[in-house]
C-alpha cells in the first residue's frame, strides 16, 4: 500500500523549504549580522534534501551509502560536541537531540526506507491489507527499530513545541536571527521523518 | 565558530522572561510534573496523528477492518453509529483520513504549546468522545466480550480521563492529576477506573478455557511481528493455559487493591500501588496489546497501556515529606 500521491509530495516539498531555508539563513546570517547556530542550521539542510529523498522519488539525490556515510559522521561529531558542552546542559541536551537525529537519518537509509515501489496509489481503494500477495510493498527491515525511532520522535516533538511556546530567547549582543523559525523547521523534519518510517510499515 | 542561540529552557520553567509572563496569564502555573505529564499526553496524541497518516489507513479496508468490526455484538444503539461512521468513511476514504490525521496531530501540537492548551484539551474530550463511540463501540463495554488484557475500556476513554485529570487547575495540589477536579474527585475517578478494570477481568468469557492465550496470541494479533516477540507471546500464553480462573481472580485482586491505593493516607502505599498499575499496565501493552499492534502499519494508537501508566503518574504524590499524610486521603 502506499498514500495518496500528495501526502509525500507536500511532505517532500515542505523538507527541501526547510532545506532552502536553512541555506539561506547560513549565507545571510554573516551579511546581516545576526546570531545564529551554524550547526542547527547545516544539519537542517542536510535532513531536508536527503529526507526528501526517502519519501519521493523526484527528490532523490545522493546514493544513500552516501547519506548514511554523512550522517553517520555527523552523528560522531554531535555526540563528541555533547561530551565537551557536558558542563552547559541546555547546549548539550541540543546536541544529543542532533547526534540522536542523525542517527534516525542512518537508520532510515540502512532500514531501506525510500519512496513506494507500488505503480500508482491504493489510497481510496479496497486492498485487502492481510492477504498476502495484494498490494505489498517493500517493508523496511528492523521494524521494531524504527517504530522505537517514530515514538521517540513523536514525544521530542511535544517537547519541543513545550519549550517553544513559552521560551525567551537569550543573547544580549547581537539579535537572535528569528530562532523559533529554526525551531518551526526541526518540528517539521522530525514529523517528515517519522512519516518516512511509518509509510514503509505495511 | 558556533554561536549559539538556543532556547533558554531554565527560564522557562522558572517563569521569567516576557514569552513566558504572557504564557502564563492564559494558562496557570503548573508543577513540573504535571508539565512533563501534559506533554506526554501531547506526544501520543501526535504518534496517533502519525499514525493516522499510514497508507493502510487511506484505503476503504480502514472503514471494513478497523472501525466497522467495533460494531459487532454491541447493542444496536452502539452499532447503528459505528456503522454508520465506517460507511462514511468508507465512502470519503482520503478525505475522512486526512480530517482525522489533522485533527490529531493538531490536538498534540495544542496541548504541547502553553497557549493553546485549554482550547487543545478540551477539543481532545470531544474527539476522543466521538472516537470511543464511533470508532471503538464504547470499547465494547456492551459486548459483554470486554477484556482489559485486550485494551478494554478503550484508549479513547482513558484519552478522556487524561484530558480531564491533567486540565489546567491549581499548581499546589497533592498530585498532579488533581489541577481541576481537586484530589477527592480524582480519586474517584482512579477507582472506578480500576475498579472496573477488576470487574471486566472477572467476566466469565475472560476466565474461560484458553481465555488468556486466545487473547495474547489469537486473530491477527501476531502478524507481522518479529519473530523473537511472537515466540515470547506464544511461550507466555502457554503459561496461562489451565490456570484462567485463578490469574482472572489474582488480577482482579490486584487492580482491585490498585484502585484503592490512592486512598491511603500515606505517600508510600500510594507510590506502591501506582508502581503495581504501571507493570501491571506494562503487562498488558505487552503480553496483550502487543504495543497496539503497529507491525502490520494499521495501528491506530498504542492502545490502553501506555495510557493506564499515564494516568498512574498523574496520581503520583507530591514531593513532600516522605511519609507526611496526603491532602484529602482517608485519616
Amino acid at each position: 500500500m502506499n498514500a495518496p500521491a500528495f501526502l509525500p509530495a507536500i511532505i517532500s516539498v515542505l523538507l527541501i523549504f526547510v532545506a532552502g531555508y536553512a541555506g539561506w539563513r547560513l549565507l545571510a546570517a554573516p551579511t546581516l549580522d545576526l546570531r545564529t547556530d551554524f550547526e542547527t542550521d547545516t544539519l537542517l539542510l542536510a535532513a531536508g534534501v536527503a529526507g526528501a529523498g526517502l519519501i519521493s522519488n523526484w527528490a532523490h539525490t545522493l546514493p544513500r551509502a552516501a547519506w548514511s556515510v554523512i550522517f553517520t559522521v555527523a552523528a560522531g561529531y554531535f555526540a563528541v560536541r555533547a561530551v565537551i558542552a557536558r558542563a552547559q546542559v541546555p547546549r548539550r541536551n541540543r546536541l544529543l537531540a542532533h547526534a540522536c537525529g542523525s542517527l534516525v537519518l542512518v537508520y532510515m537509509f540502512l532500514a531501506g526506507v525510500a519512496p513506494s515501489t507500488l505503480h500508482g496509489s491504493t489510497a481510496g481503494e479496497y486492498t485487502m491489507a492481510p492477504m498476502p500477495g495484494m498490494y505489498v510493498d517493500t517493508t523496511i527491515t528492523y521494524p521494531a527499530i524504527g517504530l522505537v525511532c517514530v515514538a521517540a520522535l513523536a514525544f521530542y516533538t511535544a517537547s519541543v513545541l513545550s519549550r517553544l511556546s513559552g521560551a525567551p530567547v537569550e543573547g544580549t549582543e547581537r539579535r537572535a536571527f528569528a530562532p523559533r523559525s529554526v525551531e518551526a523547521c526541526r518540528v517539521v523534519v522530525i514529523l517528515a521523518l517519522a512519516y518516512g518510517i511509518l509509510s514503509k510499515i505495511v | 565558530m558556533t554561536k549559539d542561540i538556543a532556547i533558554d529552557t531554565a527560564s522557562v520553567r522558572a517563569g521569567r522572561g516576557p514569552r513566558a509572563d504572557s504564557a502564563t496569564r492564559s494558562e496557570p502555573a503548573r508543577s513540573p510534573q504535571a508539565e512533563r505529564l501534559l506533554v506526554a499526553l501531547a506526544g501520543l496524541w501526535l504518534l496517533d496523528g502519525l499514525l493516522q497518516l499510514q497508507p493502510f489507513m487511506f484505503t476503504k479496508d480502514f472503514a471494513i477492518k478497523t472501525i466497522a468490526p467495533a460494531a459487532q455484538n454491541n447493542p444496536g444503539w452502539v452499532a447503528h453509529p459505528v456503522a454508520w461512521a465506517a460507511g462514511l468513511i468508507e465512502n470519503h476514504a482520503i478525505a475522512a483520513n486526512t480530517l482525522f490525521a489533522l485533527i490529531q496531530l493538531a490536538l498534540g501540537a495544542g496541548i504541547a504549546c502553553r497557549p493553546t492548551r485549554r482550547a487543545a484539551l478540551a477539543c481532545s474530550m470531544v474527539w476522543a468522545g466521538s472516537v470511543w463511540l464511533l470508532g471503538e463501540g464504547l470499547g465494547g463495554l456492551f459486548t459483554g466480550a470486554a477484556n482489559p488484557l485486550t485494551g478494554a475500556p478503550g484508549s479513547a476513554l482513558l484519552y478522556m480521563l487524561a484530558a480531564l485529570l491533567l486540565w489546567p487547575g491549581s499548581a499546589t495540589t497533592a498530585f498532579p492529576g488533581a489541577g481541576r477536579l481537586g484530589a477527592f474527585r480524582s480519586r474517584i475517578v482512579w477507582s472506578a477506573l480500576w475498579l472496573g478494570l477488576a470487574f471486566l477481568t472477572l467476566l466469565p468469557v475472560n476466565r474461560a478455557a484458553s481465555a488468556f492465550a486466545v487473547a495474547m496470541t489469537g486473530g491477527m494479533m501476531t502478524t507481522g511481528e518479529p519473530h523473537w516477540y511472537t515466540t515470547l507471546q506464544v511461550h507466555l500464553s502457554k503459561l496461562t493455559l489451565g490456570h484462567e480462573t485463578g490469574i482472572a481472580i489474582t488480577m482482579a485482586l490486584v487492580l482491585a487493591l490498585i484502585g484503592a491505593c490512592v486512598w491511603a493516607p500515606r505517600p508510600t502505599p500510594v507510590r506502591a500501588g501506582l508502581v503495581a498499575a504501571a507493570v501491571v499496565a506494562a503487562v498488558y501493552w505487552v503480553c496483550g496489546q502487543a504495543f497496539g499492534m503497529p507491525f502490520m502499519g494499521m495501528a491506530t494508537d498504542p492502545n490502553s497501556g501506555p495510557l493506564l501508566a499515564l494516568l498512574a503518574a498523574c496520581f503520583w504524590p507530591a514531593p513532600t515529606s516522605p511519609d507526611a499524610p496526603l491532602e484529602g486521603a482517608a485519616a
